[in-house]
């Protein structure tokens, strides 16, 4: 733990869908902890549970889903018991979200402005007189150029990058202590990306803002992040602090995810495929590690409920043999 | 054959509505074959003496105001309501889908066409255009029938220009075009066949709306004349006594009306929710 | 804001060169001789030979367009047979009574349909769901003139609430001066309360049972539009930024499911002005439909078109109003245009 009160606590957390096809259980017994104004990378496949995990935090899961065990604590409440109201004062005061279809998640016919205005009259205490100065505020701050004017634009007036913008300024409007980013670049090209990510990062240190980056990046993973907590079907498998995961990964996975993540100079053919898929998590009969199926490096003592043990300074691993 | 029917068993099975509705569907059908061997009474035979009775055992539901059986009047109406009905969509869809087809799959100057005389019927309140239809054509069954389906011409028209515009960039047919098929030829055995499904639902709401439409109009007295048993012509001849309390006179026709529409509604209904839960409102 | 309507003016004049034609196809291209229709089943040969001549009948085609244009130009729709008044005449004292009935039947199915299909919405499979669902398919069902009677039974002859079926105003009352010609607003303009409740208790059950027909296309829409739009990402994101239920709900799901709601009035305006006429003939309402009702049953056949023409210009303005309240609440609208 790099904090003795860590700002969010995550703990054993699991959570099922109820579905036509089954009982999916998207999330089992996840831990994770992130301390104030520390980056924390959710890194995994698509369909691992990275968003599920955000969402459940939120409490904006899902109707058909269930938090079945566990525990989120942040500032010293444990989300799970708060009502509806406690949530809706908490999001975007607390903990702010931004995800990966900026101009989707725009109100369509709404200018921005006023959708920014929204936001602040909602949690800050500030009178409406200020409100158009504080909007027009947060749209330079977040890099918009002529910030008055586009306050009136529309979503579809704006570019991706732009409107990407305009989610992190909602986002931080009211200064919240976690933002928890899902899939921030992945709708935008690369040099925007780029930018994105420099002023989430240059936002965040400068008001001591705690950040749960959510990506299947792990080279985006590896450049902004200060911990990554590695996701496998539902399952943490590894969690370790950015340079040591790189250079001593200690679960398989990891180390096939960095394998296969291209970095400037590796050539094409070096990039080893990860074999097999995601194990189908309605099956009734999952192993108790879910990975195993995909792993060479299997044994019979694989099919014992996993621990997750520490294997250096706030290193942890799920694995019977990590590497 | 059989796999078709069984099939069919199970989709139906799994939408009770659907089902319920088709069984009404199949008894207002064979109210409508049968009809006259189920009367129980003449349809236009009059007694005064038992003018206006409530139902009652001879008359299950109660005589008009020149005494005939109502009861054997709704049988009858029953054909004929249904028969303009059919009529009706069988005209629309035949005039109307064609249309559409060859205006979504052909584009265009025909699309142009197609798509300018249908907006301008629907400029129309559709019923006051059915309305000024058999006025000027002139007050008989078949005017209603020409008029109700050229109402609902403009919407098989939409229904099929827009699937046939998606399908005719579909693969199966470009390869029936690359196999030398004419374009007339694949409209009609390659497009036409895959927009059944659609058009059958389609065919099916029309259904119901035509039935009150030509309820309506003969409500209003246009097309059928009395002594002709129709549900509308009867509501109306029940209007005037239901406000001196005489109310079975009207409610049977009616109720009867009512039910037929919503048969056709609801078979529609869950046609669509079977074709495509996509659209599912 | 202009140019939005400017636009959609200009939209809309291709509808009314259909309208006008599709009249003229109806007034004069009919089978059989025109003018004997117009001159009536009791005209002498020379009754009819002047009335071809007068309508321009014995010319050719185009010609006879031009003519027809010339005289809607100038509010020339021809004479009814029974009164030998001009139909135009008639039609303009008569619409008042129409336009009142349609748009408070209209005020009033808004007022249920709207809520109902939002509460619908927010609570999926709950009673009001399953009330929504019902009265959506079952209001389709009814036929308008069916309804009306059953309400007038139940209301009139058993309860006794309501009053006799028999026009605007009770023969007690006599209608308030002319303003509007709404009765309702012109006796709260004259501050004549009794008079304007008179007419209120008169339009009552015709405005419940048109309202009852529109209900039902105007609840499934919105319930439809809600439920897609509340799964909508800006609604999670907006959601995710703590804004309240409130606020979600009606200022941002809302107007944005009212969007494909409007495109739907389009279609019920359509079965409202259908429904209009059978409701008019139902309660002896002294609107448009039912002079044309009346004109029908007469064989005059001037009235009849008359009441074609103006039903479909009403229609026209209404999906004007429509398109243009879409261009408001829609900006990316105003751009495709």
């Amino acid at each position: 733990m790099s904090e003795l009160h860590p700002l969010l606590s995550i703990s054993d957390l699991s959570v099922e869908f109820r579905t036509r096809s089954g009982t999916v259980r998207a999330l089992e017994k996840v831990s994770l902890d992130v301390g104030r104004g520390e980056t924390v990378a959710l890194v995994g496949e698509s369909g691992s549970g990275k968003s599920v995990t955000a969402y459940a935090l939120l409490g904006l899961l899902d109707p058909a889903a269930r938090i079945t065990s566990g525990h989120i604590m942040f500032g010293g409440a444990d989300l799970r018991g708060l009502g509806e109201r406690a949530l809706e004062e908490m999001r975007g005061r607390e903990v702010s979200l931004i995800s990966q279809n900026p101009r989707g998640a725009l109100n369509p016919i709404r200018p921005v402005g006023k959708q920014l205005a929204d936001v602040l009259l909602r949690h800050a205490s500030i009178a409406r007189t200020q409100v158009q100065q504080r909007v027009v505020e947060m749209l330079a701050k977040v890099g918009i150029p002529d910030p008055a004017r586009r306050a009136a634009a529309y979503p579809f007036e704006l570019s991706g990058g732009m409107c990407q913008r305009v989610t992190i300024a909602l986002a931080l409007a009211c200064s919240p202590s976690l933002l928890i980013a899902d899939e921030p670049t992945t709708g935008l090209d690369v040099t925007t990306q780029a930018v994105v990510m420099d002023l989430l990062a240059e936002l965040a240190g400068a008001s001591r803002m705690a950040t749960i980056l959510i990506t299947h990046d792990l080279a985006l993973a590896g450049e902004y992040a200060d911990r990554i907590v590695v996701m496998h079907a539902g399952h943490v498998v590894e969690s370790a602090p950015t340079a040591e995961l790189f250079a001593r990964p200690r679960h398989p996975y990891t180390a096939k995810l960095i394998a296969a993540t291209p970095k400037p100079d590796t050539r094409l053919a070096d990039l080893a495929a990860i074999p097999g898929n995601l194990p189908d998590v309605r099956r009734a009969d999952l192993p108790h590690c879910r990975y195993s199926a995909r792993c060479e490096r299997r044994e019979a003592r694989c099919e014992a409920p996993l621990p997750l043990v520490a294997v250096g300074q706030s290193h942890m691993v799920a694995c019977w043999q990590p590497l | 054959m059989n796999a078709a029917l069984r099939h069919l068993r199970y989709v139906l099975g799994e939408n009770l509505v659907t089902l319920a509705a088709f069984a009404l569907f199949v008894v207002l059908v064979a109210v409508a074959v049968l009809g006259p061997w189920i009367e129980p009474h003449d349809p236009l035979a009059t007694d005064a003496m038992h003018a206006l009775t409530p139902p009652s055992a001879a008359h299950w539901f109660g005589t008009d105001a020149v005494g005939r059986d109502i009861l054997s009047r709704i049988i009858a109406a029953t054909r004929l309501d249904l028969g303009i009905a059919f009529a009706a969509v069988v005209l629309s869809f035949a005039i109307g889908a064609l249309a559409g087809l060859a205006a979504g799959y052909f584009g265009g100057w025909t699309e142009r066409v197609v798509g300018r005389a249908a907006d301008t019927i629907m400029a129309f309140p559709l019923f006051v255009l059915a309305m000024g239809i058999v006025a000027a054509l002139g007050n008989t069954t078949p005017n209603i029938v020409y008029a109700t389906a050229i109402i609902n011409m403009p919407l098989y028209a939409r229904v099929a220009r827009t699937e046939a515009s998606v399908l005719r960039q579909a693969g199966f047919v470009e390869a029936a075009r690359l196999g030398g098929n004419s374009e007339a030829r694949i409209l009609l055995a390659q497009v036409l066949p895959n927009t059944m499904p659609l058009l059958a639902v389609q065919m099916s709401l029309t259904m119901g709306y035509a039935i009150l439409n030509a309820a309506g109009l003969s409500f209003i007295g246009l097309g059928i004349s009395p002594p002709t048993p129709e549900w509308g012509i009867m509501v109306a001849e029940g209007a005037s006594n239901i406000i001196s309390g005489e109310w079975w006179v009207a409610l049977f026709p009616g109720l009867a009306l009512m039910l037929a529409v919503f048969c056709f509604n609801l078979l529609g209904d869950g046609l669509r929710d079977l074709i495509d839960p996509r659209r599912r409102t | 804001m202009s140019r939005l309507i400017g636009s959609r003016l200009l939209a809309a004049i291709p509808g009314v060169i259909g309208v006008v034609v599709i009249t003229f196809v109806l007034t004069r291209a009919l089978p059989g001789d025109p003018a004997a229709y117009f001159a009536g089943p009791a005209a002498t040969e020379q009754a009819i030979a002047e009335i071809r001549h007068s309508l321009g009948l014995d010319r050719s085609l185009p010609e006879q367009f031009f003519i027809y244009i010339e005289d809607l130009a100038h509010g020339r729709l021809g004479n009814s047979l029974s009164t030998g008044q001009p139909v135009i005449e008639e039609l303009v004292t008569r619409l008042p009574a129409s336009i009142e009935l349609t748009v408070l039947a209209l005020l009033l199915s808004v007022a249920i349909a709207v809520p109902l299909g939002i509460t619908a919405a927010q609570r999926p499979n709950s009673w009001v769901d399953h009330l929504c669902r019902i009265v959506s398919t079952a209001g389709v069902s009814l036929p308008t003139f069916f309804t009306g009677l059953l309400l007038v039974y139940v209301f009139y002859y058993l309860l006794g609430w309501a009053p006799a079926p028999l026009g605007r105003l009770d023969l007690v009352y006599s209608p308030p001066p002319a303003r509007t010609g709404f009765y309702i607003v012109d006796g709260l303009l004259a501050g004549d309360g009794a008079t304007a409740l008179a007419a209120l208790r008169q339009i009552a059950l015709p405005a419940l049972t048109l309202a009852i027909f529109t209900l039902a296309p105007i609840a499934r829409m919105t319930r439809a539009a809600m439920l897609s739009v509340l799964s909508s990402d800006f609604i999670r994101a907006a959601r995710a930024n703590g804004l309240t239920r409130r606020r979600i709900v009606y200022v941002y799901a809302f107007r944005n499911a009212m969007l494909p709601v409007l495109t739907t009035l389009g279609m019920v305006f359509s079965f409202l002005l259908g429904a209009n006429v059978l409701v008019e003939k139902v309660f002896a309402w002294p609107g448009i439909g039912s002079y044309a009702i009346e004109a029908l049953i007469d064989s005059d056949y001037a009235p009849v078109q008359g009441f074609v023409l103006a039903m479909a210009v009403v229609y026209i303005l209404l999906n004007l109003v429509i398109d243009i309240l879409y261009g408001v609440i829609d900006p990316r609208a105003t751009v495709a245009a």
